[in-house]
């Protein structure tokens, strides 16, 4: 009995080994299959940019990619606010000397205001203004003639919209170089050596080119409209600088074009008549050619009391007509300086605008590429 | 037929290389935790086998130089003092061969590991057998399992060696360090920043190995410092299957633990 049930234990143990033999085989020999089928999974949770710069590359994390996009745009900020400073600064000083040029000139308005040949003028441009038969801002255009020679003008604002063109521009490459610079030197830390088969692996997008970035920033232009803004300005256009001065001068009443206009030829063309007989009355004892001496003598007698009248009101009135024509100029000035860098930083606000466009299409561009986030690859 | 103590230890041995082998198709998405979790168990069956290495060399040693009723028998025989020094060491260990083992991904060097650990148990009780009458019963045990480790760690080495030879490597002549370097560290990805860092630090190992291997040692081996050079390449490997034939130990001792408890329940 004890032999059979030790008998029957020894199968069942040897059966036992005999089963446990088989699984560990099968176990074995799948583990074995398996061992060269599978490959091991792989984590791409972690997304990484690659940022190309002087044919260096730099490996960045998203949040690096946030904080270059951040750097960039706060840069550009401090370029906008640069290249302002520098508008205006450049502005200021070409006008500076393009006013005191037309200041110089004064004088020689005032002389002209001032001569028989300038009354006459006045004169008879007024009266021809009266009867339909010329404009009536003589006046005006005759000091835009003095003050502002066309040519001298133009090339005057055209030499400012060049030299302030060119001043953004170098303002504008050197803060494109700067940011250059900048990043480049933030970035070392990040600097990868280039791959051996030309491309890195583990990239969640396509690499930002920073040099394709900077050049397309670079490429930017100030909108034409700026310039065209710059020659129609109310202030700056030729042909338009004088009678907006003339205008500030009689806005100050301190000569009314109109009042003088009409005094000259009631009042002062009355006296003026006034004088001529008086004149005239000279000849009246001279017999046949008292017709003759009283015509020379009335046009001698009005030419010389017209004479007299414009000294008087010279010595009266020249300094006030200089002062209001110089005070005239400091409010052309403004106004020209005003209008001018309203123009110039509409572009400039513009340009930044189309600059930052560059940048945030560049940085969404890989934002977008990246792969989405995964917990782990597929089998 | 087969022992069931044969095929328990088999089975064990199995059972770490599937595990190994899992860590190795996963480990690159777990979590700092859970790797945590994986190290310090694989750090425990480290720090197993290797005191049992350590202990019974010390024990060779009190018995041929100390009688046994010497108080020193029992001061030296290893305490907390040995097992934090191999606790230090198995740490060292432990984290060398699952960073190695995690960026192994080929199938032809995990089908010899599985085979290794499979044979390695019949292989150790085929010697003890055979060298019964011969060697002294204290240490007979650690002969044939030295023995058995011995043998097949120079095969899965001769092994390691011969397919490594037979590898694509990327030509690195015409390429800089650094770009080897980085062609290698590039490739690493890991959801645990702290194992991202050790595959990297792997890689940048195996970039540089590469790197000098061909830029100073393209030639076949034609000298003796050259071959010298080649034997040091094969040191880390050498080392990685040390490492790993400690942990079978250890894995062994857990299964023995299980069966002497089994048998004293019977």
């Amino acid at each position: 009995m004890t032999e059979h049930s030790s008998e029957h234990s020894g199968l069942n143990s040897r059966f036992l080994e005999a089963i446990y033999l088989l699984l560990l085989a099968i176990c074995g020999g799948l583990l074995f299959w398996q061992l060269g089928e599978q490959t091991a999974r792989v984590w791409s949770e972690s997304e990484s940019f690659e940022v190309r710069l002087d044919s260096e590359r730099y490996r960045l994390d998203r949040t690096q990619l946030s904080w270059l996009e951040a750097l960039s745009s706060r840069h550009f900020d401090g370029t906008q606010a640069q290249a302002k400073a520098a508008v205006r600064q450049q502005i200021s000083a070409q006008l500076d000397a393009s006013f005191r040029a037309v200041e110089q000139r004064i004088p020689v308005f005032a002389d002209w205001y001032y001569s028989l040949n300038g009354e006459y003028s006045r004169l008879s441009m007024s009266v021809l203004s009266r009867l339909d038969l010329a404009e009536s801002d003589y006046l005006s255009r005759r000091a835009a003639q003095i003050l502002f020679p066309d040519q001298v003008w133009a090339a005057t604002l055209q030499q400012l919209d060049t030299n302030t063109m060119d001043r953004l521009e170098t303002q504008w490459r050197l803060g494109t170089d700067n940011w250059l610079s900048n990043v480049q030197a933030q970035l070392g830390a990040a600097r990868i050596p280039t791959p051996l088969n030309g491309q890195s692996a583990n990239l969640s997008a396509a690499p930002i080119t920073l040099d394709v970035l900077a050049a397309q920033i670079n490429a930017l232009v100030l909108p034409e409209s700026m310039s065209v803004r710059l020659t129609a300005s109310s202030f700056g256009a030729v042909g338009l600088a004088g009678p907006a001065l003339w205008r500030a001068v009689a806005a100050r009443n301190s000569i009314n074009a109109a009042r003088l206009a009409a005094a000259e030829v009631a009042v002062v063309g009355a006296s003026r008549g006034g004088s001529a007989v008086a004149g005239a009355a000279v000849c009246l004892p001279g017999g046949p050619i008292a017709i003759a001496c009283a015509a020379v003598a009335g046009a001698a007698t009005w030419v010389a009391t017209d004479w007299l009248l414009l000294q008087v009101d010279e010595a009266m009135n020249r300094e006030t007509l200089v002062a209001s024509l110089s005070e005239g100029l400091v409010s052309l000035r403004s106004g020209l300086e005003r209008e001018l860098i309203e123009a110039y930083e509409q572009g400039i606000d513009n340009w930044r605008s189309n600059a930052q466009g560059v940048i945030d299409r560049s940085f969404s561009l890989v934002e977008v590429d990246a792969k989405p986030l995964r917990a782990a690859s597929e089998i | 037929m087969v022992s069931f103590k044969v095929l328990r230890q088999s089975s064990f041995l199995l059972l770490l290389t599937a595990a190994l082998w899992l860590l190795f198709l996963y480990g690159a998405v777990l979590s700092s935790t859970a790797l945590g979790v994986v190290f310090i168990a694989a750090w425990a069956v480290m720090t197993r086998g290797l005191l049992i290495r350590v202990r019974t060399r010390r024990r060779a040693w009190l018995a041929l130089y100390l009688r046994q009723e010497s108080i020193y028998s029992r001061l030296l025989r290893g305490g907390l003092l040995m097992s934090l020094v191999c606790a230090a060491i198995a740490a060292m260990l432990t984290l060398f061969l699952l960073v190695t083992l995690m960026r192994r991904d080929d199938g032809a060097l995990w089908q010899a590991l599985l085979l290794s650990t499979l044979l390695l148990f019949p292989v150790q009780q085929w010697l003890s057998t055979r060298f019964a009458r011969h060697i002294n019963p204290q240490f007979l045990a650690e002969f044939a399992w030295r023995t058995a480790a011995l043998g097949l760690g120079l095969c899965l080495l001769g092994f390691l060696g011969w397919h490594g030879f037979h590898q694509q490597y990327p030509n690195l002549t015409e390429a800089s360090l650094p770009q080897a370097v980085w062609y290698f560290v590039d490739n690493e990805s890991a959801r645990s920043p702290q194992l991202l860092v050790l595959l990297q630090l792997s890689a940048a190992l195996d970039g540089f190995s590469q790197w000098l291997a061909q830029q100073l040692l393209p030639a076949p081996v034609s000298s003796f410092t050259q071959a010298g050079a080649w034997v040091l390449l094969f040191v880390r490997e050498s080392l990685f299957v040390w490492s790993f034939l400690i942990m079978c130990r250890g894995m062994l001792a857990l299964s023995d633990t299980g069966l002497n408890e089994m048998e004293k329940a019977q």
